[in-house]
């Protein structure tokens, strides 16, 4: 694992596959009800590749994301992460992903109330060990990307919702990941912030980093460089390879 | 949900359930802690006491004695609280003499002293009189109990010290006492005087005065058992001194109310109540004050009841929280709602009284059953009833201040996704309540560990400093068959033949003498002086003052005498004992030297009449043993070898003994520890019981804490989902959560602790007993509720790390 997680977390790569899922699948079972929320997702993405995935509500976008951001398990199939199975992984080595590899970004937000927005920013650092002024100098960094500099003290309650996404995507981006997952990240935005939102996206694909983003907005998903649909848990066969 | 519930009521439940069985087992403990001091008292020292006064410059006055009048006086004072009796000593019954057919005059009844007593004599000293007549040829020859030999008329002396039936409105009884002691040839009373007086004639500037000089009298019905002849050359006034036999659990007033009489008639007097009377109080405050230290305990525990239900119905309310505001929107109003919930928490603790009462009956059976058979059942059943009342009450008063608390916000929250974790910090009274829920069961258990070692330490430290290394040789004259001879009574002789049968072991020979000593501004000074026939044993715990071996020597012919430190600073003050002199009965000694006495632990200062002092003079030893008659009972202690333990100790010794006795002189050799070692088993059991109940309602209260952490995880459910999404390690959020809970539990076990070691202090000083275990009882309950912080944490990291991020992100509920 050291050796995959070096690979994992070493300099951005360009050109070769960051994500590559074969039979993908999730269930939930609700009693004797099972719901399969995802099923046999063939994906592959090529590093610095900016990929949306559309579909209606219910299709399984945001539970192909879950399980690309490490979030929950597959119930079957194979998730290769730079070409480590991820499914063999320990539930510490996957929070270890999650810190240094992958960067999320909730349609909810998902802002701790009781903390700054700095704070805020600063949560996945802390898991890595970093120093507390350190933690701030790169929060403030990554809050001046977002346009946010000015608002690091306020908690998220004082913030408006397009502020608080703005803060929910340094946090994603401060800890420089490989790959940046965004779940309906619009989903609760209006127009205005939606367009700055998208610029910051934009920005960040041009850095060079890559992103998968789950939207419903088609013509939010058409800026992507390629354009996923999901219908009833399957990947549209024909799109799944880049 | 539904059965996440029942096991939240099944909590509050189980708080009452231990709260009434506490409650019983408590009430049990106090009822036989009670009972078991009152038997010891009644057995080890029936305080009985006597009283005598010595006024001041009674050497010159004479010894005196309270008149009939103030008899009567103080048996007023005494109404209700002691029994008064009356001893009439130094009685002398007028020789006989008659003449010989040749004109000789002869000796037919020699004077013979004996003990005039009040009617109630026997029934205040508890022996059986045979009333009104001589004695019979049987009892004449062994055997026989104390007789009365008939009623006698006092003489009229002209001085109402000598006239008791002024008050007494009876006529004397004249006390004999068995075994006869063979050789006398009358065997009329053979009342021990525990002591004589001497008087002695003093010529001061030209005019003969007389002065009384001796022992004091000290008489007491442990003292009573060894009777001897008085020499016939002594002669002493009447005088008439009270015998108290105070009510259960009076003794401490009984004393007072004489004491203060005494000085009163007397002010400056000496007084001298008894040997043994400090373990007789120590052991009534035990029985007073049990009750008090039973009803504080369970006051704990009925307030970990109120706290704990409250916990668990306020966490059972949390699960129907959108039920609760549903209702509340269409109307219902917030008092129904709380009503309704104390009806339930009435409910729940019913059903937990009646498990609880199954429990305590489990506990309490055979107490019952004999409270049944003496038909003293009704006030156990009330006492019993009015826990349960107490707990049902304590039900409902958590059950309303629950819904009250769990209603104080608009019922709009209550509508709202659950898990929602509040946009502004709240207090989260939850908290707070599950560290005083630890904190209360924490206070009980800390003040039954405190209390009953403290208890235990206190009763038997004083025999333990040296108790178990001693084996006491007692001899119980009531005891002895047949009749006696003067060689049979416990003396350096049987010491001897110890020794023989015990090779390497050291005895002593001990007369206890109460006596007193002459200040050097003239007042006298009670002392108790341990006469020895040998150098007081190294295990004796005796200590020359500045080290050095204690010698016997004489100084330019005088007696000298190592003073106790202790008494040498009250009869000196801060000035150097060394070289002063002491006027000893029989005359002036020397300090040469101080001995550093141990005091008994757990004996208050202000029990204490007398000073308890070792005298290790030669001279003063000689006086003490050879007195004729000794002065007091005399004893033989054995010490223990190294290598040999008190069980061992005593059957050697014990059979030594019976060889020696036979049986016949009621010898009895026992480990001087063992006289309060019953009582140690007793509160030793009693408290082990208390503190596994104790213990299981710690368990109780951290269980609360663990569904508490449990709640506060489902109102964290999306933090926690959050903080693992961007990386937190699992062993981060595992000791996130299991700090909190070891917090919350130590948090409440320190201000148990403190809260249990005040009111064990309150409880010991009330008591005048030291504190001990005031480090190690904290330690073991803080201990103890680390562990079971780091357990009851177990649960929530379980659920935190079982389920998805993403699962716990979405869901945001349990």
């Amino acid at each position: 694992m050291a050796r995959s997680l070096e690979a994992l977390a070493g300099k951005r790569q360009t050109g070769g596959n960051i994500v590559e899922t074969r039979g993908l699948s999730r269930c939930y079972r609700r009693g004797p009800h099972e719901v399969w929320a995802l099923r046999d997702c063939d994906l592959t993405v090529r590093h610095g590749e900016f990929v949306s995935i559309t579909g209606p509500s219910g299709s399984g976008k945001s539970t192909l994301l879950h399980l690309l951001g490490c979030l929950d398990q597959p119930t079957k199939g194979t998730y290769l992460l730079q070409g480590v199975n991820v499914a063999e992984l320990s539930e510490s080595r996957l929070a270890l992903i999650r810190n240094h590899v992958i960067g999320v970004v909730f349609q909810a937000y998902n802002l701790l109330p009781t903390l700054r927005a700095w704070q805020n920013v600063a949560l996945p650092l802390a898991y890595r060990g970093v120093g507390r002024r350190e933690r701030r100098r790169r929060a403030l960094a990554a809050l001046e990307k977002v346009g946010l500099a000015d608002r690091a003290e306020h908690y998220p309650f004082e913030l408006s919702g397009g502020e608080e996404q703005r803060v929910a995507i340094a946090r994603a981006i401060v800890t420089e990941p490989k790959l940046l997952l965004a779940d309906e990240p619009t989903g609760n935005l209006d127009s205005r912030a939606e367009e700055r939102f998208m610029d910051i996206i934009t920005d960040l694909h041009r850095e060079g980093r890559t992103i998968i983003m789950v939207t419903h907005n088609a013509s939010l998903a058409r800026r992507a460089d390629r354009v996923l649909a999901m219908r009833d848990g399957r990947l549209d066969a024909s799109a799944g390879a880049a | 949900m539904r059965r996440t519930r029942a096991g939240l009521l099944l909590g509050a439940v189980v708080m009452s359930v231990l709260c009434v069985a506490y409650g019983a087992l408590a009430l049990r403990a106090q009822r036989a802690l009670e009972g078991g001091l009152t038997a010891e008292i009644a057995t080890l020292a029936r305080d009985l006491f006597t009283v005598l006064a010595l006024p001041p410059g009674y050497e010159r006055l004479g010894p005196q004695g309270l008149t009939a009048a103030q008899m009567a006086e103080l048996r007023s004072r005494l109404e209700g609280v002691a029994e008064l009796g009356v001893v009439s000593i130094f009685r002398e019954s007028a020789p006989a003499t008659a003449i010989q057919p040749d004109g000789e005059e002869v000796l037919v009844k020699p004077l013979v002293p004996y003990l005039a007593v009040s009617a109630n004599y026997f029934e205040l000293v508890g022996l059986e009189p045979v009333e009104g007549r001589l004695f019979t040829a049987e009892e004449e020859a062994a055997g026989a109990r104390v007789c009365v030999m008939g009623a006698e008329r006092p003489e009229r002396v002209g001085d109402e010290h000598s006239d008791p039936e002024r008050f007494m409105n009876a006529s004397y009884l004249v006390v004999g006492r068995l075994p006869p002691i063979q050789g006398d040839p009358y065997p009329f009373p053979r009342i021990w005087r525990g002591g004589f007086w001497h008087r002695e004639s003093e010529v001061l500037g030209g005019t003969k005065t007389l002065k009384y000089v001796g022992n004091r009298v000290v008489y007491t019905p442990i003292t009573a058992r060894a009777p001897l002849p008085i020499p016939p050359q002594f002669d002493h006034p009447t005088w008439l001194v009270p015998l108290v036999a105070p009510e259960a659990g009076q003794s401490e007033r009984a004393r007072d109310i004489v004491r203060e009489y005494m000085l009163e008639v007397w002010p400056g007097a000496v007084l001298d109540f008894g040997v043994k009377g400090w373990l007789a109080i120590a052991l009534e405050h035990s029985a007073f004050r049990v009750r008090a230290y039973s009803d504080t305990a369970f006051s704990l525990m009925l307030a970990l009841c109120v706290v704990g239900t409250a916990g668990f119905m306020g966490l059972a309310m949390a699960r129907r929280r959108r039920e609760t505001a549903v209702e509340r929107a269409l109307g219902k109003p917030r008092l129904v709602v709380v009503l309704e919930a104390a009806v339930l928490g009435a409910g729940l603790a019913l059903l937990g009284t009646l498990l609880g009462a199954v429990v305590s009956g489990l506990l309490l059976g055979d107490y019952l059953l004999e409270r049944l058979a003496a038909g003293t059942v009704m006030p156990l059943l009330r006492r019993l009833a009015w826990i349960a009342g107490l707990t049902v009450a304590a039900g409902s008063l958590a059950g309303a201040g629950a819904a009250f608390w769990a209603t104080d916000a608009p019922p709009v929250q209550g509508l709202r996704q659950a898990g929602v974790v509040p946009a502004r910090r709240a207090v989260d009274f939850r908290l707070p309540l599950a560290v005083l829920a630890v904190g209360l069961a924490a206070a009980t258990l800390v003040c039954l560990l405190v209390s009953s070692r403290s208890c235990v330490a206190a009763l038997s430290g004083y025999l333990q400093s040296v108790g178990e290394r001693v084996i006491l040789v007692e001899q119980d004259l009531f005891e002895a068959e047949g009749p006696l001879r003067m060689e049979d009574l416990l003396n350096s002789d049987h010491a001897a033949v110890l020794r023989e049968g015990l090779p390497g072991w050291t005895v002593v020979t001990v007369s206890v003498t109460s006596t007193r000593v002459t200040r050097p501004d003239g007042t006298l000074q009670a002392v108790t002086a341990y006469g020895v026939d040998r150098p007081w044993p190294e295990e004796a715990g005796y200590r020359l003052a500045g080290g050095g071996e204690m010698t016997f020597v004489e100084d330019r012919g005088r007696p000298v005498v190592y003073l106790g430190c202790r008494l040498a600073e009250t009869l000196f003050g801060e000035e150097p004992a060394v070289g002063r002199e002491l006027t000893l009965p029989g005359g002036v000694t020397a300090v040469v030297g101080g001995v550093l006495e141990p005091r008994p632990r757990g004996v208050p200062d202000r029990l204490g009449d007398r000073d308890e002092c070792l005298f290790a003079a030669r001279e003063v030893l000689a006086r003490a043993s050879t007195l004729t008659p000794p002065a007091t009972t005399t004893e033989i202690w054995v010490y223990l070898p190294p290598g040999v333990d008190k069980e061992e100790g005593e059957a050697r010794v014990r059979a030594v003994v019976e060889a020696m006795d036979g049986g016949r002189l009621g010898l009895s050799a026992e480990a001087l520890v063992s006289q309060v070692s019953r009582l140690s088993r007793l509160e030793k059991d009693m408290a082990g019981q208390q503190v596994f109940l104790a213990a299981m309602a710690l368990g109780a209260a951290a269980w609360l804490v663990g569904l508490v952490m449990l709640a506060r995880l489902a109102d964290r459910w999306r933090e926690v989902g959050l903080r693992r999404a961007v990386g937190a390690p699992p062993r981060l959020v595992a000791l996130s959560i299991t700090g909190e809970g070891v917090l919350v539990c130590v948090g409440g076990g320190v201000l148990g602790a403190a809260l249990g070691l005040l009111l064990a202090n309150a409880y010991c000083q009330s008591l005048g007993w030291p504190m001990v275990s005031v480090v190690r009882a904290p330690a073991e309950v803080l201990a103890a509720v680390v562990l079971l912080g780091l357990f009851v944490s177990l649960p929530t990291v379980r659920q935190a790390l079982g389920t998805s991020p993403m699962r716990a992100l979405r869901e945001g509920d349990i």
